[in-house]
């Protein structure tokens, strides 16, 4: 055995022949034990993948013009956007609709021993636009579906105003089929504003992977200092808030031990402790495999603590100032986990994810750009202590002074990935880039020092590096 | 694997699973029983991964993905068996290091005593990126995919685990070899 191709050939062979395959009853007995237990409907159901679907993502070349654009300074950009879309507020007329009374300006109605109402339900059923429903401390097992814009609050600290979910049905689309699933109060068509209580008994007990601590469906409420409790410590796939198509909640200064799953609209989720957000765009009409955001929809994911943010494809969020540490949130995908996933990204809305000023460590990998047709700008951010900094696969976002460091790699340039990269730190790791044989990146300004190998570009001709400075205590190879 | 069959069974349709099933069964069984070097512990691994792939299909974005897929639930399935059985390391201990009665005209039984006790002493992690690449023949790229681990590791593992196995074959030779043990490989 002289030869790695002998080699193979006789680890081959000898893999063969060593294994002797099933017993005849094996896989019957598997898919008996399999059909005992129901499907876990997670996250595909709001974002199942079409990116293959979906022919506007194809067009580099549409993506690189974009891909300048977005190249403008993080603050410019950012400012830009609030600018723009005050602007299409203005024009939308929302600024001027009458969206009447403001919730907490009318009567005052409690529940709870010794209230006005026994239950939240009669309170909602007397109450108008602008009342505050005050609750008291105590367990609400009630299906609510808040359609009034009313203030919902609790009386006492939120730990002990709760509302218990309770078990609801819901068709699905595609089958037909009835399935059970637990949701806290549904939150329909309004402004409502629900402040500092807790909603809880979410779970698996009933063996439903549905469950929404609270439904939003349009309007635009508020959420405020809300707690929804994780209670099954396995499942980050039940939302504790999930926003359907065409809502701007916002949602501030709470606590969920789940998901935040927003599907359209521009929702705005700040100051909050979170497992994680994903953002998503509905299906287009008349297809089963485009997910498009409407033009100008763009949340805002703002000083959140959290492990992890899925961006999919159609979405443009502005993600600033946001905590993301390790363990990273598995996102069921055959890639690694990461703090931040783009996944396609900047279609429909017109705009690119804009992905500022965030601290991202103990991840898998950082920040991950997956599929081809991203144009986000990744700027100013701290990725430091990651198994990998950066991850680009495909697809070409502009990385602007970002820092990248203490990770075992800090930047990965995979398949024909052809990022813009200006001015970015990246220092300390044991290599500082891997630049795969197709990829394609535009450097200027970039900083590589102190790694203990710089960069590595297997198979190919090392980047011109003229404009960038390397230091000479790691080599380019 | 037929898209519409996996978008079928991520509908809950039990029938096309079952098609899935049948198709991918025993070639998951024979990687679950490559990596882990016993038929028992492998029907475990295998069973679990057909249950694990029915709880979990709705989530499986890319239905094209659903042949990969596969082969991470299963291997996660077999590390689990590795965990909490040991049972494929007494059957080592039965084994002499030495065989006196291997000679150059067996070769064939020697290289397979000499790989099965050169592969049984690898971590699982490591005889998972051998047998996906020698047996299943995903590229390295695909078995990063497929694990969800960086390209780098899936290279070092599987570096390590053919450094580790030519050893066992030219034993003669270890010590003149290079040793990679040490040496983590990133890209």
């Amino acid at each position: 055995m002289n030869t790695e191709r002998e080699l193979d050939r006789i680890i081959e062979a000898w893999m063969e022949d060593r294994t002797g395959g099933p017993r005849p009853d094996a896989l019957a007995d598997a898919l008996d034990e399999a059909y005992r237990a129901p499907q876990r409907r997670g996250l595909a159901r709001w974002f199942p993948f079409g990116l293959a679907g979906d022919g506007s993502l194809t067009d580099r070349e549409h993506g690189r013009r974009q891909g300048m654009l977005v190249g403008l300074s993080g603050t410019l950009a950012v400012v830009a956007i609030v600018m723009v879309g005050a602007w299409v507020a203005l024009l939308g007329g929302d600024v001027f609709r009458d969206t009447g009374p403001v919730p907490g300006s009318g009567d005052v109605l409690v529940v709870g021993p010794g209230g006005d109402h026994a239950t939240i339900s009669a309170a909602l059923a007397a109450a108008e636009d602008g009342d505050t429903i005050r609750i008291l401390p105590g367990r609400y097992a009630e299906d609510l579906v808040i359609t009034k814009s009313v203030l919902l609050e609790g009386d006492g600290p939120a730990e002990q105003v709760v509302l218990e979910a309770i078990t609801d049905t819901r068709i699905d689309p595609e089958t037909g089929e009835e399935t059970e699933f637990l949701r806290g109060p549904e939150l329909r068509d309004t402004n409502a504003v629900v402040r500092g209580l807790t909603v809880d008994g979410l779970g698996l007990a009933n063996g439903s992977y549905l469950d929404a601590g609270i439904v939003i469906t349009g309007g635009s409420p508020t959420l405020e200092s809300v707690r929804i409790p994780r209670d099954d410590g396995n499942s980050s796939y039940d939302a504790s808030v999930l926003l359907r198509s065409g809502s701007d909640a916002t949602i501030r200064d709470s606590s969920f031990g789940g998901a935040i799953v927003a599907v359209g609209g521009s929702p705005s989720i700040i100051d909050t402790d979170v497992d994680a957000i994903y953002i998503g765009c509905p299906l287009a009409a008349g297809t089963d495999a485009v997910y498009v955001c409407a033009p100008g929809e763009r949340a805002l994911v703002q000083d959140n603590r959290l492990h992890g943010i899925r961006i999919d494809t159609g979405a443009s969020p502005v993600i600033e100032r946001n905590s993301i540490e390790g363990p990273s949130v598995d996102w069921a995908m055959p890639i690694p986990n990461s703090g931040i996933l783009i996944w396609g990204g900047a279609s429909g809305s017109g705009m690119a994810p804009m992905i500022v000023n965030n601290s991202l460590s103990g991840q898998d990998v950082g920040i991950e750009v997956f599929g081809d047709a991203d144009r986000s700008l990744i700027e100013a951010n701290d990725l430091s202590g990651n198994q990998t900094g950066v991850l680009i696969d495909g697809g070409d976002p502009t990385l602007n002074s970002n820092s990248i460091s203490e990770s075992v790699t800090g930047l990965v340039l995979e398949g024909s990935a052809r990022p813009v990269l200006n001015g970015n730190a990246i220092e300390s790791n044991v290599l500082g880039m891997s630049i795969a044989r197709f990829a394609e990146p535009e450097m200027v300004g970039n900083v590589f020092c102190e790694n203990v190998t710089n960069i590595k570009a297997p198979g190919r001709e090392p980047p011109d590096l003229s404009d960038n400075e390397v230091c000479t205590d790691g080599s380019a190879s | 694997m037929d898209p519409e069959l996996v978008t079928r069974a991520q509908r809950g349709d039990e029938d096309a699973f079952g098609q899935l099933a049948t198709a991918m069964f025993a070639r998951l069984h024979r990687v679950a029983e490559n990596i882990l070097g016993d038929r028992d512990l492998a029907e475990d691994a295998a069973q679990q991964g057909v249950v694990q792939m029915w709880r979990n299909l709705p989530k499986l974005r890319d239905p094209e993905r659903f042949e990969s897929w596969s082969y991470r639930i299963v291997v996660n399935a077999c590390y689990a068996e590795a965990k909490k059985a040991k049972r494929w390391r007494s059957g080592l201990s039965d084994r002499p290091e030495d065989d006196p009665g291997a000679t150059a005209e067996f070769t064939g039984v020697v290289y397979r005593d000499q790989l099965e006790r050169g592969f049984r002493r690898l971590p699982v992690e490591q005889r998972a990126v051998l047998v996906l690449y020698h047996y299943v023949g995903l590229t390295l790229a695909e078995i990063a995919s497929t694990l969800k681990i960086p390209s780098g590791t899936a290279h070092s593992r599987l570096y390590k685990g053919r450094h580790a196995l030519r050893a066992s074959l030219q034993a003669d030779d270890r010590d003149a070899l290079p040793d990679a043990s040490a040496n983590e490989v990133v890209r």
